[in-house]
């Protein structure tokens, strides 16, 4: 698309606590900004005090994501060429969190549930010989990508529409987790966790997760369905079950 | 001003800055389990400008190539500095570093691997062998992650995020604590403590084009020249030389220099492969002259020199500045890069995955297919508070300081992959010594005036009669220092000055309108005072190094001046806020290290000038 | 074992949502597609039970495949397709591509990403903790009883081209060829077959057996990227071979027109 200036339409959700509000602002831009960009140009021209939490603006450090025409995105990877020039773009924090203000949720939750994952634990010897071959690592970097946007967070239904934070650590943590225990070296057994306190069955599936993720992270199929087999494994072998019943 | 209510936390290590360098140093500090260690981040943790280091992190395994130890990398890094760095502080740097990095694995980082299960290291500007330890193209990521997975576990550790500090307690050249504001509330905290450490970071959002994010405003060096701290070199500012060019509003971005390392070259609007004629004397021993030498080296003959594209950063960034210059830039007044010729697109895809994602979501470029554009963009700054090689200690009793923050390993310039080797391993020194010192000492009382002046510092954006709009005024000065600071002469500088000081008065006008809750104004507006003043101190110190050496590059002195070499520009707050310079001399290299130097007789140039 | 904390609770309900998108279009497909699947099925098990053979060939309805012709059967008119209907059904139902899209088209939890469900929030939600959807963690099992049931369908095809004059090739024969292909790389493809070759593993260059189960993991997880595909595939290969079989049966299409070779 051609760079051009044009007036774009912005419905943006202000206020905190009670008292929220959508406000309307018309924004000079051109088709290359982005998102993030255009919310800027509010804060400089009109509203100096529009919260809005970002900070690397090259999609690494996960601060700006919001929802954007009602689909969780990073602010600033969010091309405006890829939205209407005509309709009104509507622009709210993140659904699933407590609002701070304006587009500012409270994310501290994450961190209290990342608090509760047994951290790395490598062998006694693995300060003599470190070593692992690119083979094994390939899968647990790929979970590493993760810059924490919580955008997964806040678009899987288990915490967005049923708000079961209390048992479900959420897709972001499921790839933590993931990523440990794939991990080649580690000897620390979580698979009890994942399915008794970090409720990997409390995931039916419906891969939004793997749809927002910016990081393209296939958060459903190599992290998510990797665990819940895992606790198949353990837990729902239909013969293990038999004998256990039989025997106790 | 006494009856606004202050919440009060006591620390016996305060860490101002979450980056790598507060992540290590608190991780060190916290090692003592009497203590408590508090943490000061400016955002959410994990969020750092750490997570935009790309390529990767120094330390001499000698993995790739068994030819590299400790020797070959503090020669580079000290030739590298143009012979201005300290060495001491080289040497522990290059002693420390792959201890540093092993120990992040230990603790969950997943480097990639050599084919015999070892930690694989790539080629980068300036460094005789492959030596970066990385992950893919997002080391930085995976540093902070995993500091980030190892400082949750730590109970003695209190994250204080979204916070702000506005000011250093200091009394009688003896740090008390800092003050400082909750950004989610707006509530002002005094936090009291025995040692403070500096892990603030850089200062790139003085330049429009910046790989540099958000924080980047410099409150660091500010905080502490105006509590009276010691900065030093802070007339050298890194370019990196291949930031994004195009798109205008992510022009800046960085492309990592691992796409060079991994073989990508530069090419001008002719198609020529320009960094042949760029190639310093200094260098001429190390790097190929011709492209079928390069090309050989590219598949891994050990007898063929490097290609030209991976020189260091500042001739790499005077090489495309002046092809623009001839004409011979791009669209976009940029060169070209391209890794597309070189390697095929899986491989791009696999070693180059956020490149390939960033350009393909920013530019609709497909680097896979084709080659893009590239220029210079302010990086980082090898100046900074200046420490004891020691102890880290800065000159005031109990503020300690490291990383980007600090100034003295990197002298001149800093190679690719020392800034995250400087960070875990001055970080973790840093928050020994802190730790250390806070047991010896105890609580003091702040006094109350400290505290009022603090607040009143705090609250000024509120003010009525403060209407000056910080975000235009921050537009200003980068335009500004980008124009005057970026073709420097004695005229440029001067002329930098005056306008800067005009600013200094707008910026303590600064307003914001709303209440303190999460008012990124009223942040906006406190942080223009610290950029003027890091651009006032970077300008004065330019001005007082009449020589081109490294990031510091003089329009009106070309020459690299030897005789002033070992001259330090020691800047310091004067009674009245003013800038007060003095010269130092840097102390002379140790016998035992002249030794190594000599060891690579064959370069050409060596310390001091001596054939 | 570590408790996780609560959060306050947000409104929910009513399909609330603020996309401007349709979002609603794919999960309507879907569910008129294989609503349209189950009573075609239906129909097929229940109605045309003695019509599955065509004469003269040995194709064969794949609902009705393997041809067991059990003799002993005592109860009148029950369709041969129940006898193991039940293992493609159970696979199909437990697979976790067929879960998302029932979960979204049929059970609208949620309907579409962001957008909530029609009831309010209630903290009652199991997931695939409890019954019915705790069966899920079946397939793992149904995944090896769809691999016998995928062989079968191989032979199938090689005896389709088993004609009373000899060895041949119809359109028939590549109907059920494909019937074949998709449903072995829709079983293939399936996740629990990648975590048996070799994604239960955490190290993979441990000794040459795993690196054998390291290969095959890559070649599964190439193929499950693709296991939506397949999954619709399969389904629709599966009704163009009835449907061709019925057709020949009820001479819409001859014999002749069907041989090749």
């Amino acid at each position: 698309m051609a760079e051009y200036n044009y007036n774009l339409k912005m419905s943006v959700q202000r206020g905190s606590g009670e008292d929220i509000s959508m406000v309307n602002y018309e924004v000079e831009v051109d088709s290359k900004m982005v998102v993030l960009d255009a919310l800027h140009k509010i804060q400089t021209d009109e509203a100096p005090d529009l919260s809005i939490r970002w900070n690397c603006k090259a999609g690494k450090c996960g601060s700006c994501s919001a929802e954007i025409n009602g689909k969780p995105k990073l602010l600033c990877m969010s091309k405006l060429s890829d939205f209407s020039e005509t309709e009104v773009m509507v622009v709210k924090p993140m659904h699933t969190f407590p609002l701070i203000k304006d587009l500012v949720t409270d994310v501290s939750w994450n961190y209290l549930v990342n608090k509760k994952i047994k951290p790395f634990s490598p062998p006694d010897n693995f300060k003599d010989d470190p070593k692992m071959m690119q083979q094994e690592v390939d899968r647990v970097q790929e979970f590493r990508k993760c810059i924490e946007c919580f955008l997964c967070q806040d678009v899987c239904h288990v915490l967005r529409s049923h708000q079961r934070f209390d048992v479900f650590a959420g897709p972001r943590f499921m790839v933590r987790l993931a990523s440990l225990e794939m991990h080649p070296l580690d000897t620390e057994d979580r698979i009890p966790e994942i399915k008794n306190v970090f409720g990997s069955g409390l995931c039916n599936i419906t891969k939004c997760c793997t749809e927002v993720c910016p990081e393209s992270i296939p958060i459903t199929d190599e992290a998510i369905i990797p665990l819940k087999e895992r606790v198949v494994d353990r837990y729902y072998d239909p013969l293990k079950w038999i004998v256990r019943k039989i025997f106790g | 001003m006494s009856e606004e209510k202050l919440i009060h936390k006591e620390y016996d290590v305060l860490v101002i800055g979450a980056g790598g360098t507060g992540l290590r140093a608190a991780i060190a500090a916290a090692q003592d389990k009497e203590l408590k260690i508090g943490i000061i981040s400016k955002t959410l943790l994990g969020k750092a400008h750490t997570v935009m280091a790309e390529g990767g992190v120094a330390g001499s395994f000698g993995n790739v190539n068994p030819n590299d130890n400790w020797k070959v990398h503090f020669r580079d890094t000290f030739k590298g500095s143009y012979w201005h760095g300290n060495w001491r502080l080289a040497k522990i740097l290059v002693d420390e570093a792959p201890e540093r990095i092993l120990e992040l694995e230990r603790w969950g980082a997943v480097w990639d691997r050599t084919p015999e299960g070892k930690i694989l290291q790539r080629n980068f500007g300036g460094h005789a062998y492959p030596r970066l330890a990385h992950i893919g193209d997002r080391t930085g990521l995976e540093l902070i992650r995993t500091l980030e997975e190892h400082i949750i576990h730590e109970d003695n550790i209190d994250l204080n995020m979204e916070t702000t500090i506005t000011k250093l307690l200091v009394k009688d050249n003896k740090i008390l604590g800092a003050f400082g504001f909750d950004r989610v509330t707006g509530q002002l905290i005094v936090f009291k403590a025995k040692t403070v450490i500096m892990a603030t970071g850089g200062l790139g959002k003085l330049f429009t084009i910046t790989s540099n994010s958000w924080e980047g405003t410099g409150d660091g060096y500010s905080l502490a020249f105006e509590a009276g701290a010691e900065l030093i070199d802070m007339e050298f500012i890194q370019f990196h030389p291949t930031g994004m060019a195009y798109p205008p509003n992510v022009a800046g971005t960085l492309v990592t220099e691992g796409v060079r390392g991994e073989g990508a070259y530069l090419k001008n609007s002719e198609g020529e492969r320009f960094m042949f004629n760029y190639i310093p004397e200094k260098f001429s021993k190390d790097y190929a002259d011709t492209e079928e030498e390069a090309n050989r080296w590219l598949e891994g003959d050990e007898n063929a020199r490097k290609p030209p594209e991976l020189l260091t950063r500042d001739v790499v960034a005077a090489a495309i500045r002046s092809e623009v210059a001839a004409g011979r830039g791009s669209p976009h007044g940029a060169a070209w890069l391209d890794i597309a010729c070189v390697r095929d697109a899986d491989y791009i895809k696999k070693k180059l995955p956020s490149m390939y994602h960033q350009m393909k979501t920013l530019s609709k470029l497909d680097i896979t297919k084709e080659a893009f554009e590239v220029a210079p963009t302010a990086h980082h700054a090898m100046g900074g508070m200046r420490y004891k090689w020691d102890t880290n200690e800065t000159n005031i009793s109990g503020l300690y300081a490291a990383g980007e923050a600090a100034g003295g390993v990197h002298g001149g310039n800093r190679l690719g992959g020392n800034a995250l080797a400087d960070i875990i391993v001055f970080g973790k020194r840093a928050g020994d010594a802190a730790a250390i010192a806070a047991k010896t000492k105890s609580f003091e009382d702040i006094p109350q005036n400290l505290i009022d002046e603090a607040i009143e510092v705090t609250l000024a954006p509120f003010k009525e009669e403060n209407t000056e709009n910080p975000y235009l005024l921050h537009e200003e000065l980068r335009d500004m220092m980008t124009v005057e600071y970026g073709f420097s002469t004695e005229e440029s500088l001067t002329k930098a000055k005056k306008i800067l000081e005009e600013m200094k008065v707008r910026a303590s006008k600064c307003g914001t309108s709303g209440d303190r809750a999460y008012n990124p104004g009223w942040d906006q507006a406190l942080s223009m005072k610290h950029v003027v003043q890091v651009a006032l101190l970077t300008i004065e110190s330019s001005l007082m190094r009449k020589e081109s050496r490294g990031g510091h590059a003089r329009g009106d002195y070309l020459e690299t001046d030897t005789s002033i070499q070992d001259i330090l520009y020691v800047q310091k707050r004067g009674p009245n806020g003013e800038i007060v310079v003095h010269e130092e001399i840097l102390e002379p290299v140790s016998e035992e290290l002249l030794k190594v130097l000599a060891e690579f007789k064959d370069d050409g140039y060596q310390y001091h000038g001596k054939k | 074992m570590a408790e996780m904390i609560t959060l306050p609770t947000v409104d929910h309900g009513e399909f609330k949502h603020s996309r401007n998108d349709r979002w609603w279009v794919r999960p309507l497909l879907q569910a008129v597609a294989i609503t349209g699947f189950i009573f075609y099925s239906l129909w097929v098990i229940f109605l045309e039970s003695d019509n599955y053979k065509v004469e003269g060939t040995h194709y064969i309805s794949p609902f009705y495949s393997p041809d067991l012709e059990l003799g002993f059967w005592p109860i009148e008119g029950f369709s041969p397709a129940l006898l193991l209907i039940w293992i493609p059904l159970g696979f199909r139902y437990t697979c976790y591509y067929a879960r998302k899209v029932y979960h979204r088209a049929f059970l609208a939890d949620p309907p579409a990403c962001a957008v909530s469900e029609l009831r309010k929030v209630n903290h009652k939600y199991k997931g695939e903790n409890k019954l019915v959807f705790i069966v899920s963690n079946l397939h793992r099992y149904f995944f090896y009883l769809a691999f016998v049931l995928m062989i079968v369908h191989i032979i199938d095809f090689f005896l389709a081209m088993k004609f009373e004059d000899g060895i041949g090739f119809g359109l028939g024969t590549l109907l059920l060829g494909f019937d074949a292909l998709f449903l072995a790389l829709y079983v293939l493809s399936c996740h629990s077959c990648k975590h048996v070759v070799g994604g239960g593993l955490d190290c993979f260059s441990c000794n040459t057996a795993v690196n054998a189960r390291y290969k095959s993991w890559k070649f599964v997880k190439k193929l499950n990227e693709n296991h939506h595909k397949f999954f619709w595939l399969s389904l629709l290969s599966l009704i163009v071979a009835d449907i061709y079989i019925k057709l020949l049966i009820n001479d819409v299409i001859s014999l002749e027109f069907d041989r090749w070779i």
